[in-house]
């Protein structure tokens, strides 16, 4: 009985919940409910002295009274809050400090007016631009930082291979309304651990050197020694901007580093080169690949000969070791930036030509990665054996290790010897294998003349007709480490796959000609007419 | 990569996704009728094996770059973009209405089954030799033999490096999370998972990247055909380990700024940069179209691999565009703007910076011009109409919202009507982060122009990504405070690394969100006016909502819950 009591207890509470909720809520048929009102609101942007600001101006009334009102804006991360204290009238009237806009920018300011019963009203307001004359009369800042223009150093990079110290000018002109000083500097450390700082502090001293002054000055680094430097030009002007230009120096940072395997000075003149699409290459220089900030890194084959001369080609900036091509070589042998392993240091290089040895810091003959560290200046070579890439049957037919090809074959159609032809002929020049050297091939042949395209070839009694053997054309691989000239000449596979000729020249002359079917490298260099 | 090794990846994962089912649901599959692996028919031979440990590398897909969150960017979702779908889940992070419960990029339960599958591959491939050895025992096999056996050491390799990776992707949203070394776990083991600090978290990831680096593969091209292009290689860990120290020493994970953190950090990025392996490509532009010879160029350390496709053109392809715009980043005016002049160097706010607002793109940083589509620009053989009333201009569903469209990435070659194709593969390291990773913890460290014996100055690394070949921007000048080369860094990544997914962690571990995400996303409205000349004025697209807690994610309600009180939820969610 008493389950079923409050069984229909229950019921009747749910059924006056329902029904008391079930009245709609209507407003007042006499006019909306009280909100808060927002009138002659406006806000301008202005600028006033060295200052932005926005001016927000608004009435707010409500009859219940206002409790708050809330100001926001996202852009200038405005968001700021007044208690009204229940006030039926009240009275907006502030500024706040916003940053300078750099374009065009529409504002608005967001208005949340909550009066004394929780209602609630949002209204926003434009901001009309107003900043584009300043508000104190006569105002006219100098916003403007002084104006440097350097002159010098035009250059900044020095290979500082001499023992001279390595002088820096530093040339600029500045003008202002008025300068008020101007410093010069120069600082940074060797690679050692030198530091260097050396500056210059100027004050303009009468209205000419205040309004434009001309900087010259000139700072010497130390001597033989590869460092790192930063020079700047900084003014500031009367009104405290202050405007700063500089940039780096650097002493021994090289950009290019190529070795050179020429044994004298007609060998880098009559290097051969490839004419074809402007390209240059083929000679007595590798170019090494640049390995880190100051580090340069080549695989080499290395005779262990006495005639060895190995040597270092350094360059900076836009320099190269060719203007054109290597008919005009821009190095010689003893120029100014060349480096070589000390003969009495083993394993560091010096710029002092007539300390160097020009060898590598081994005492076998064979392939090595050569690395040299232009930074700490030392020169290390760690054997390897080469990849072998004439283990591969279908570009180098016919070869094996316990039967390598006795010679290669040069074909072109201006070859004397070759015939004109494609293929190995009865006269075709060799290149003959070396012995004790396992793959290298060397030989000689003349060219007649202009345009001529000249490949190699494996000996036709090899290959059979199983295949051939001949270089790629170099053409389309007719760039080295820097972009420039090519190191390396692959071979091809079978006839129509791919350009089949090595390289075009048009020098007539003897050609001495080095192919090594390891690295690829064909070392060419013309000995005669 | 080569078809066969996405072919591979492909069937790796269904293989993975299978063997995952089998796992969890033995129950219901329990029949006699064999269809696929078990989990003791994988680790069998060496082909099985090879495919459990690519299936690790599925991970990567799906969580990191292009329109991955409900079709947009994650660009969408900070400072750098507005996404102009209004109805994507990704305007949860804008309005600040993400929680623990529904979190449009949540990664948790995906990170941690990337890391168990890592965890099942490395236990069940202990014994590799001696499977392989017994799969290959035909003496004639022996090189095989020796090829495998190497492949499986690198994959093992590789797959702790992932793990490591994943966990690194785990922390940097989450901040510190439970180490799971096992694949499989009882009741009770599970229940004692409890979250490790950030710090205990980054030590763990480093020391892997220590531990993997010499077992790991220099690089793979030029090897066995071409045919594992895109593996994780030793640049990869060490990058991966520079950018951890880096979160590490970052504000929101340094508070106390120990300095030897940021040490630390310097250290681990100068060791990439010392490997000499790496420099920057010549074509900022190109960098990010290389498709999947990208892991070739000396810029990219690594990239995830992709595959041919066009669903980013579709999307970000101006409106106007057949095929185009189906829901597109738009670029905020707060991005552009922090573009510097070409001629000065100098922000376009600075007075004498050069920059005239009637004429606001010309003479910029090129890059802005290489990642995003400003008005009149040229794009497939006709201006860009970015104006009011233009064929790609505000106003349509799906427009801009902003007055800008995306460039990065988008190949402008693709014909949609065609549907053409092209290979979009997405950079997780490339070396010009890491030489903005050296700058930050080098200036912190020991300011902007000290060496400390490092082959470069913070300043000069910052240089060097200005010198990029076809940017060229004037390099920073000398004599800059600390605080002041910190600006610069910080807008050199905003600027050198817009839309790759950093900003929106990097304002996070500054802890500069708060300011940063919290004003407005503006817009720049064009007008064209009937001389042909336009007018242009900013104004805002949308506010946003950035709430302290959101520094970090939620962890997932779920996971919390499950735990039994393990797992802490993050602060404030």
């Amino acid at each position: 009985m008493k389950k079923l009591f409050l069984e229909l207890a229950g019921i009747a509470i749910a059924l006056c919940c329902i029904v008391s909720c079930s009245e709609p809520l209507l407003f007042s048929d006499t006019g909306s409910p009280d909100l808060p009102q927002l009138q002659d609101a406006s806000a301008q942007l202005l600028w006033i002295g060295p200052e932005y600001k926005v001016a927000v101006q608004a009435q707010l009334k409500d009859e219940d009274g206002i409790s708050k009102v809330q100001l926001k804006n996202g852009e200038w991360q405005l968001d700021t809050t007044f208690a009204v204290n229940n006030q039926t009238t009240y009275v907006v009237k502030d500024t706040f400090l916003v940053t300078k806009d750099v374009n065009p920018t529409k504002h608005t300011i967001e208005f949340t007016i909550t009066n004394n019963k929780g209602g609630v009203v949002k209204g926003n307001v434009e901001v009309e631009d107003l900043s584009a004359e300043n508000q104190v009369p006569g105002y006219n800042p100098d916003l403007l930082p002084p104006s440097i223009t350097m002159i010098k150093p035009t250059v900044t990079k020095f290979l500082g291979f001499t023992s001279a110290p390595v002088n820096v000018d530093v040339e600029a002109n500045i003008t202002d309304a008025e300068i008020a000083s101007i410093e010069v500097k120069v600082w940074g450390e060797t690679a050692d651990g030198q530091s260097v700082d050396l500056s210059e502090m100027i004050t303009p001293q009468n209205t000419t050197e205040k309004t434009a002054y001309h900087v010259v000055k000139t700072f010497a680094l130390p001597a033989g020694k590869v460092g790192q430097y930063q020079y700047i030009v900084r003014s500031v002007d009367a009104s405290g901007n202050k405007k700063t230009v500089g940039g780096n120096i650097t002493v021994g940072y090289v950009d290019r580093l190529y070795l050179s395997d020429a044994e004298t000075d007609a060998e880098v003149t009559n290097q051969g080169y490839d004419n074809g699409g402007n390209a240059r290459g083929i000679g007595t220089l590798l170019s090494m690949k640049k390995q880190g900030a100051n580090s340069f890194v080549v695989d080499y084959y290395y005779r262990n000969e006495a005639s060895d001369n190995i040597r270092f080609v350094a360059f900076i900036g836009n320099d190269k070791p060719f203007t054109t091509n290597q008919a005009a070589p821009t190095y010689t042998l003893n120029g100014p930036n060349i480096l070589g392993q000390s003969a009495t240091t083993q394993g560091t290089v010096t710029t002092d030509l007539s300390s160097a040895n020009f060898k590598l810091p081994v005492s076998q003959k064979g392939y090595y990665h050569v690395l040299v560290d232009m930074t700490a200046r030392t020169i290390t070579a760690t054997p390897f054996t080469p990849s072998r890439p004439f283990m591969d049957p279908v570009k180098y037919p016919g070869w094996s290790e316990s039967t390598p090809w006795p010679y290669l074959a040069v074909i072109s159609n201006i070859v004397v010897g070759s015939n004109g032809g494609w293929s190995e002929t009865a006269t075709s020049p060799k290149l003959m294998k070396e012995a004790g050297h396992s793959y290298l091939y060397t030989g000689t042949f003349k060219t007649t003349g202009s345009a001529v395209n000249i490949s190699f070839t494996a000996p036709k009694d090899v290959i059979g007709s199983g295949g051939w053997f001949r270089l790629t054309a170099a053409r389309a691989n007719m760039k080295d480490d820097y972009g420039d000239f090519i190191d390396i000449v692959g071979a091809v596979g079978p006839s129509g796959t791919s350009p089949n000729y090595g390289f075009s020249h048009n020098m007539a002359g003897t050609f001495k000609a080095t192919y090594d079917l390891a690295l690829q490298r064909l070392r060419l260099i013309r000995t005669g007419n | 990569m080569k078809i066969n090794y996405m072919k591979l990846m492909k069937l790796t994962v269904a293989f993975i996704a299978i063997l995952v089912t089998c796992a969890s649901c033995s129950k219901f599959l329990d029949r006699e009728l064999e269809t696929n692996y078990k989990q003791e028919d994988v680790f069998v031979n060496y082909d099985r094996m090879q495919q459990a440990g690519f299936g690790v590398y599925a991970y990567l897909f799906n969580r990191f770059g292009y329109q991955r969150i409900d079709n947009a960017m994650l660009a969408s979702a900070c400072d750098e973009a507005d996404h102009a779908d209004p109805g994507s889940s990704i305007q949860k992070y804008n309005t600040g209405t993400w929680t623990a419960a529904s979190n449009p990029e949540d990664c948790w339960a995906y990170f941690y089954q990337g890391i168990r599958s890592a965890n099942l591959f490395l236990e069940n491939s202990k014994n590799y030799k001696q499977i392989i050895y017994r799969d290959t025992i035909d003496p004639a096999n022996k090189s095989t033999y020796e090829t495998n056996v190497k492949d499986i050491a690198w994959l093992r390799a590789e797959a702790r490096f992932l793990r490591a990776l994943y966990y690194f992707e785990l922390i940097k949203r989450y901040g510190g999370v439970p180490i799971v070394d096992k694949s499989t776990y009882t009741d009770e083991e599970l229940k004692q998972f409890k979250r490790k600090t950030f710090d205990e978290c980054a030590k763990f990831i480093s020391n892997e990247c220590d531990t993997v680096y010499p077992q790991l593969k220099d690089t793979w091209v030029g090897y066995a055909s071409e045919r594992w292009r895109g593996r994780v290689t030793q640049g990869a860990a060490l990058a991966l380990k520079a950018r951890v120290l880096l979160y590490a020493a970052s504000p929101l994970n340094n508070p106390s700024n120990d300095v030897t953190k940021w040490e630390a950090a310097a250290k681990a990025a100068h060791d990439v940069i010392a490997t000499g392996r790496y420099a920057l490509h010549s074509s900022y532009s190109g960098l990010f179209r290389l498709g999947n010879g990208a892991d070739g160029n000396s810029e990219v350390i690594f990239a995830i691999q992709g595959w041919s496709r066009n669903d980013f053109e579709k999307t970000n392809y101006p409106i106007g565009y057949p095929q185009g715009g189906q829901g597109s980043t738009s670029p905020s005016q707060n991005l552009v703007d922090a573009y510097e002049m070409k001629a000065t160097g100098m922000q376009i706010g600075e007075p004498g910076s050069g920059y005239n607002p009637a004429n606001p793109y010309s003479g910029r940083d090129p890059r802005l011009g290489m990642s995003i589509l400003t008005n009149n620009t040229t794009f497939k053989g006709r201006p860009v109409e970015c104006w009011v009333g233009g064929l790609d201009g505000l106003g349509k569903l799906y427009a801009t919202t902003t007055g800008y469209y995306i460039r990065k990435f988008v190949d402008e070659s693709l014909d949609l009507t065609k549907n053409s194709t092209s290979v979009h593969t997405w950079i997780l390291f490339r070396y010009a982060e890491i030489l903005l990773d050296y700058a930050e913890a080098m200036n912190e460290a020991y300011g902007p122009e000290a060496t400390h014996g490092y082959t470069m100055t913070a300043k000069a690394a910052v240089d060097r990504v200005r010198q990029r070949a076809d940017v060229l921007m004037p390099i920073l000048s000398p004599g800059l405070s600390k605080e002041e080369m910190r600006e610069h860094i910080r807008n050199e990544r905003r600027v050198e690394l817009a839309f790759e997914e950093h900003r929106f962690f990097d304002v996070r571990r500054w802890k500069i969100a708060e300011q940063t995400e919290n004003k407005p996303i503006m817009a720049m409205k064009i007008t064209k006016e009937p001389n042909g000349s336009f007018t242009y004025l900013v104004q805002k697209a949308e506010d946003r909502v950035f709430n302290p807690k959101m520094y970090v994610y939620p962890i997932p309600e779920t996971e919390v819950l499950k735990s039994e009180g393990n797992l802490t939820q993050n602060e404030g969610w």
